[in-house]
């Protein structure tokens, strides 16, 4: 077993857990914002997914957010980072058309 | 973690700046979670089911806690364990100091001191990589 470089904090389960539920909270937030802005008049023409295709979405994307990110501290900075992350890549995703 | 990160005197000015930043960073979080269960509620009444997406998203945001609240533990227990070996180790030191002073201070008991402080130093290190392991 090889020692974690000093600069370095190294993944665990909480961290990974934490960081990738952060970026679903980013994901589905910037699916469903719209209806934030709408309310109470429903968005007409708006589609928005099933809540299993969206939280299936949100979970799968943001493995990549997870990856990356599983290796900080969970504090409420860290956090914040990983949910604005989520929330790019569902931006990225609606921009390439994929969701 | 082979070299803990050594605590360092920070001034007034930038212990407060922390403290702001991590205050709007929570903040900036609870907004985004609250805005994004608060999204599904509404999504909620033109579509019945995705009353189960925010029974979800409530058991996400509990686990997410927990976990946060593991990590903390882990590290307050991990810097009470370290705070309590130092203190030991800074212990024999002065002991040594003393005993170098009185009549005491033969090779032998030097030599066993030192090898029981650098033993003791060797557990801890091997105490943080189980601590690692274990989370």
């Amino acid at each position: 077993m090889t020692k974690l470089p000093a600069n370095q904090l190294g993944e665990t389960r909480a961290r990974f857990l934490a960081h990738w539920i952060a970026s679903c909270f980013g994901f589905v937030l910037n699916r469903l914002l719209p209806l934030v802005l709408e309310w109470p008049a429903p968005p007409v023409h708006a589609v928005f997914p099933r809540w299993w295709v969206l939280l299936w979405a949100a979970g799968l994307a943001s493995i990549i957010t997870a990856v990356f990110n599983a290796n900080l501290p969970v504090t409420a900075r860290e956090l914040m980072k990983s949910a604005a992350m989520g929330f790019a890549i569902c931006a990225v995703l609606q921009i390439l058309g994929l969701t | 973690m082979s070299e803990a990160p050594q605590e360092t005197k920070r001034s007034l000015f930038w212990r407060w700046y922390g403290r702001f930043v991590d205050t709007l960073s929570a903040v900036g979080l609870m907004l985004t979670i609250a805005t994004a269960i608060y999204c599904l509620e509404i999504r909620a009444h033109y579509e019945r089911s995705y009353a189960m997406g925010v029974i979800v998203a409530l058991l996400g945001l509990a686990v997410m806690l927990i976990a946060w609240a593991q990590q903390v533990i882990a590290a307050r227990d991990l810097a009470s364990w370290r705070e309590m070996v130092e203190l030991q180790i800074r212990a024999a030191h002065r002991k040594i100091a003393n005993e170098r002073q009185s009549s005491l201070h033969g090779p032998y008991f030097e030599a066993l001191i030192e090898t029981l402080i650098a033993d003791m130093r060797s557990t801890v290190e091997d105490g943080e990589a189980d601590d690692e392991i274990a989370r």
